[in-house]
């Protein structure tokens, strides 16, 4: 499926998929029911695709794609242009297919954040060379967030979190920042304990790099992670 | 090849423009022998040698048919649906131009029912109107039908070449109808009776067994249209 679906404007969405159907020599006529079921579009009725919405068309493109039942889908930026909704709707079709269908599919987008709700495995690819091909879960770990500490000492700011919290993936930045990759969300006790052993804390805050800032720095051949 | 052509054909069967150009078609027939009922030329054998001399006018609507196969594909960026499902273009290219005149003759049987009914509703039958005028008729009809698949594959090739439908009309009359002025300015006149407009002449006002040149020239302008057509189509951008 290319960006935006090219049909027929004057046909349904049923009539199209049947041109379809009959130019593939697929001779399950119940494909086009239950491709349009898959995607929602069912009861379009006689709404010409000239009339449908940019989701629907979508959509309706998708249906095209899935018709044959393939193994592997390759999608070129199928969620451009289309409002939150629309992208939703999409992204749910998506997911349903590969658990449902089992289909592999393989999405080319500019639209990071939205890849990182859906993606399994990622490929970068920067002027058409491959530049890394990573599994989400070693992703999330290279982007995971952090909570960096700038205190008087880091190295008493590490020994402190050590021995009270039994925290292990503790990192010295320099003399005076150290990140925790332990308990991100909650740095109250972690900064009570601090201030209580009389470690001059003097910033405690979130940090990490998110997939677009990612791909970013791979892009820039800056280190990530 | 077959579920291409049956595609394409269910796609301009869902459609109500080819519907309104077999009905305008159907009804300038009906007019026409209307116009003709009462006068001196108001009895069926003058209607028949009356259609002959309008033979070469088809020509003018053949674009039509081809911009329904060919040219909408391009303006809705439907062909890449089809090419990306790993159907040779070749093949692609051959079914639509085969589709466009089968398309043209299902109006023409459309033309001559409409032609032929009305003549019998409206005119006077005559003693002119034998079977071997009509067989004439259709003798000549026959070769005209060459000479119209050369212009379908024509109109398919200009179609192909030009992204825009008024550049891909106007280079098609301008061939059919400019070229022989061209020819004389280039001084190539003696060429000018291989064109195919020259071959309507011919085949309205020699003998049966004349015809022989109109086929040839409509043949080999068919191959040199579809093999240039086909390759402009297996170069074209189809995103």
């Amino acid at each position: 499926m290319i960006e935006t679906p090219g049909l027929f404007p004057y046909l349904t969405a049923r009539e199209n998929l049947e041109y379809y159907r009959i130019q593939r020599g697929n001779k399950d006529k119940g494909c086009v029911e239950r491709a349009l079921q898959f995607v929602g579009l069912e009861g379009t009725g006689r709404k010409k695709f000239k009339g449908f919405s940019l989701g629907m068309k979508q959509r309706l493109g998708l249906a095209l794609a899935i018709m044959d039942n393939p193994e592997i889908l390759i999608l070129d930026e199928p969620i451009n242009g289309l409002d939150p909704m629309g992208i939703k709707d999409f992204r749910s079709i998506i997911l349903k297919m590969n658990r449902e269908k089992k289909t592999t599919v393989l999405i080319s987008s500019h639209i990071l954040g939205e890849l990182s709700q859906i993606a399994t495995t990622y490929s970068f690819i920067n002027s058409g060379r491959l530049v890394q091909h990573i599994s989400a879960k070693d992703l999330k770990e290279k982007c995971r967030s952090f909570l960096c500490i700038v205190s008087d000492s880091a190295d008493r700011t590490s020994e402190i979190l050590k021995n009270n919290f039994q925290f292990k993936n503790i990192e010295v930045a320099d003399e005076h920042t150290v990140h925790v990759n332990e308990k991100v969300d909650d740095p109250a006790p972690a900064v009570k304990a601090l201030v209580e052993n009389g470690v001059m804390v003097s910033q405690v805050y979130q940090s990490g790099i998110n997939l677009e800032q990612y791909f970013v720095n791979l892009v820039e051949g800056k280190e990530n992670g | 090849m077959a579920k291409l052509i049956h595609a394409d054909f269910y796609k301009t069967f869902h459609r109500v423009y080819f519907y309104i150009l077999a009905a305008g078609l159907a009804a300038l027939c009906f007019l026409m022998n209307y116009a003709m009922r009462g006068g001196m030329l108001g009895n069926m054998s003058s209607s028949v040698q009356f259609a002959v001399m309008l033979l070469e006018y088809p020509v003018i609507i053949l674009p039509m048919v081809t911009q329904i196969v060919f040219s909408e594909e391009f303006q809705f960026h439907t062909l890449k649906n089809t090419a990306s499902y790993g159907t040779n273009r070749t093949l692609l290219f051959t079914a639509k131009l085969i589709t466009s005149i089968l398309l043209c003759m299902i109006l023409a049987a459309v033309v001559l029912a409409a032609y032929f009914g009305s003549m019998f509703i409206f005119l006077k039958h005559d003693a002119e109107f034998t079977s071997s005028l009509l067989n004439n008729f259709f003798m000549r009809l026959g070769v005209s039908c060459a000479v119209y698949a050369a212009c379908i594959t024509m109109s398919a090739f200009f179609t192909v070449l030009f992204r825009r439908n008024g550049l891909a009309i106007f280079f098609y009359y301008g061939v059919f109808y400019l070229m022989q002025y061209f020819l004389v300015l280039l001084h190539l006149e003696k060429f000018e009776s291989y064109l195919l407009e020259a071959q309507f002449a011919t085949i309205r006002k020699l003998s049966v067994t004349s015809f022989q040149k109109p086929l040839m020239v409509s043949a080999v302008t068919t191959l040199v249209f579809f093999i240039a057509g086909a390759v402009a189509f297996r170069r074209k951008d189809l995103c």
